[in-house]
């Protein structure tokens, strides 16, 4: 397969600001450091998650007539496929308002296939921070859309995406709610399932995109003082806690983020099983064909060393997998 | 919030009507309810109701927007077509390239001698086997019933595509 056109990288994506600040943090344990930090001057795929109510693979092809030089299909049998971002305009085709497909970042579909959902099974499913609805609607969908899918969503604005989101996608097994996530106030151990898409410093969408401005970017990883991180780091928290309160035994937490700082990711994770005997953290349970672009969970950083297991826990690189940075956990109360 | 569900009588007519109008057979709704909003009607699945009945969940919407309005007969939205796609077999209207452009703007086109439709009401939109939204014959006329904010999000230069 051809690798496809990308856009442009855009100016000053990356910078000596980026060099010095990842390079003093995390150096130490990315790997192939060098590879990473060139990985991100360069924009990601445009990629899509399919609807394959409406749309399976061989009709997306067809229907918008792709040569094989215009699309690839970066892992197989997903129902995601990534596009040549200059041969159509994907976000105001018609076929993306009518629901046939969610553009997202391949790595985001990783949270949601550790969850392991099964159609009929997960009755009682919570996703914490749900807009703007990527996760939430595939969630929806590997649910068969049978059971109850509580969505979650403090901001307004982000909310009304969310909602905009489900039904676009004909999403009807999702209840849409607008509490602080640590506010909701369901009965304990409600969930067998639930997802913790955690607020995090995104530093993992640093990479020159063709769907994101570099602006919001630069902003975003501006506000990324240590005041703002000791911030991120109670609400992360609290967030677990909670979700370990709304989790019922024999039940599985994931617990993601969009960036690579260990204290919002396996120091998070480290913190609640520490905290809670009854947490363990297990394999991903994932389809073996996403081993070669995940690395291990670390299992120290700077003067911390995290909990046994850890490393079962998976990170995502840029240069390992041609997307957005994320982390992802998985955890089961007993 | 308590939920509003609809009548069990209200529910039987717009069941009966569906049948009637879209032929949506009755057995189609056997795992659905209906939440009653001051301006729509939301589709959810049964077990969802066991799980907020008590009103104790402080919820913001819940389901599939399937019908607007406040009251008997309901617009149906994409909703409903998305839920009961396989199943309605009346008031669908296959229209030209040209016309399905101008309903996706918001406009009108005259139906005389080119549509046939029996009666005046609401219409689901195919371009070939492709449905776009919800048409309104009103005499000799099709009115986009398409809203505005999926209307202002297509592409300026929005290609629609035939299979």
């Amino acid at each position: 397969m051809l690798p496809l056109k990308t856009v442009p990288p855009m100016p000053n994506s990356t910078g000596s600001i980026f060099d010095e600040l990842f390079s003093s943090r995390y150096k130490s344990f990315i790997p192939e450091f060098d590879s990473f930090m060139s990985s991100l001057e360069k924009s990601f795929p445009l990629g899509m998650r399919l609807n394959t109510s409406l749309c399976k693979l061989d009709r997306f092809i067809k229907r918008f007539e792709l040569n094989s030089d215009q699309y690839h299909l970066p892992i197989s049998n997903l129902n995601y496929i990534e596009v040549d971002p200059e041969a159509k305009n994907w976000g105001g085709a018609l076929e993306h308002h009518l629901g046939f497909y969610y553009i997202q970042a391949l790595s985001s579909l990783l949270p949601v296939y550790a969850l392991g959902l099964e159609e009929g099974v997960d009755n009682c499913v919570l996703d914490m921070c749900a807009a703007p609805g990527g996760k939430t609607t595939h969630m929806a969908q590997e649910m068969g859309q049978q059971g109850v899918l509580i969505a979650n969503e403090p901001h307004l604005g982000r909310r009304r995406i969310l909602k905009a989101s489900l039904n676009r996608l004909g999403v009807k097994n999702t209840l849409v709610c607008g509490l602080n996530g640590q506010d909701l106030d369901y009965p304990k151990e409600s969930f067998s399932k639930i997802l913790l898409d955690g607020p995090c410093s995104s530093e993992g969408t640093l990479r020159a995109s063709s769907i994101r401005p570099s602006k919001k970017k630069d902003k975003s990883y501006l506000q990324y003082n240590e005041s703002f991180r000791t911030g991120l780091h109670k609400i992360q928290s609290e967030l677990l806690e909670k979700a370990y309160e709304l989790l019922k035994p024999g039940g599985t937490l994931i617990y993601s983020t969009c960036t690579y700082d260990p204290y919002e990711n396996e120091a998070q994770v480290s913190t609640l099983v520490r905290a809670h005997s009854d947490m363990t953290i297990v394999p991903l349970g994932i389809d073996s064909k996403w081993d070669p672009f995940l690395c291990d969970g670390i299992e120290q950083y700077n003067e911390d060393s995290y909990v046994q297991n850890i490393n079962l826990t998976k990170r995502i690189y840029p240069h390992k997998l041609n997307s957005i940075g994320f982390y992802v956990s998985k955890l089961i109360k007993r | 919030m308590l939920v509003n569900l609809l009548s069990v009588d209200e529910y039987q007519d717009l069941k009966d009507y569906c049948l009637h109008r879209y032929g949506v057979p009755l057995e189609a709704w056997a795992n659905y309810l209906l939440v009653k909003t001051k301006d729509a009607l939301w589709l959810i699945n049964n077990s969802m109701f066991d799980f907020y009945i008590d009103g104790s969940i402080q919820y913001e919407s819940a389901g599939l927007r399937c019908f607007s309005g406040s009251q008997f007969p309901y617009k149906i939205t994409n909703g409903f077509y998305s839920v009961f796609r396989e199943k309605i077999t009346k008031r669908c209207l296959s229209v030209e390239q040209e016309d399905a452009r101008e309903l996706l703007k918001g406009g009108a086109i005259d139906m005389v001698e080119r549509y046939d439709l029996p009666y005046d009401g609401y219409v689901l939109l195919f371009i070939g086997d492709t449905f776009f939204g919800i048409g309104l014959k009103k005499g000799d006329h099709l009115i986009s019933q398409i809203p505005k904010s999926f209307r202002s999000q297509l592409g300026k230069n929005l290609e629609i595509r035939n299979e």
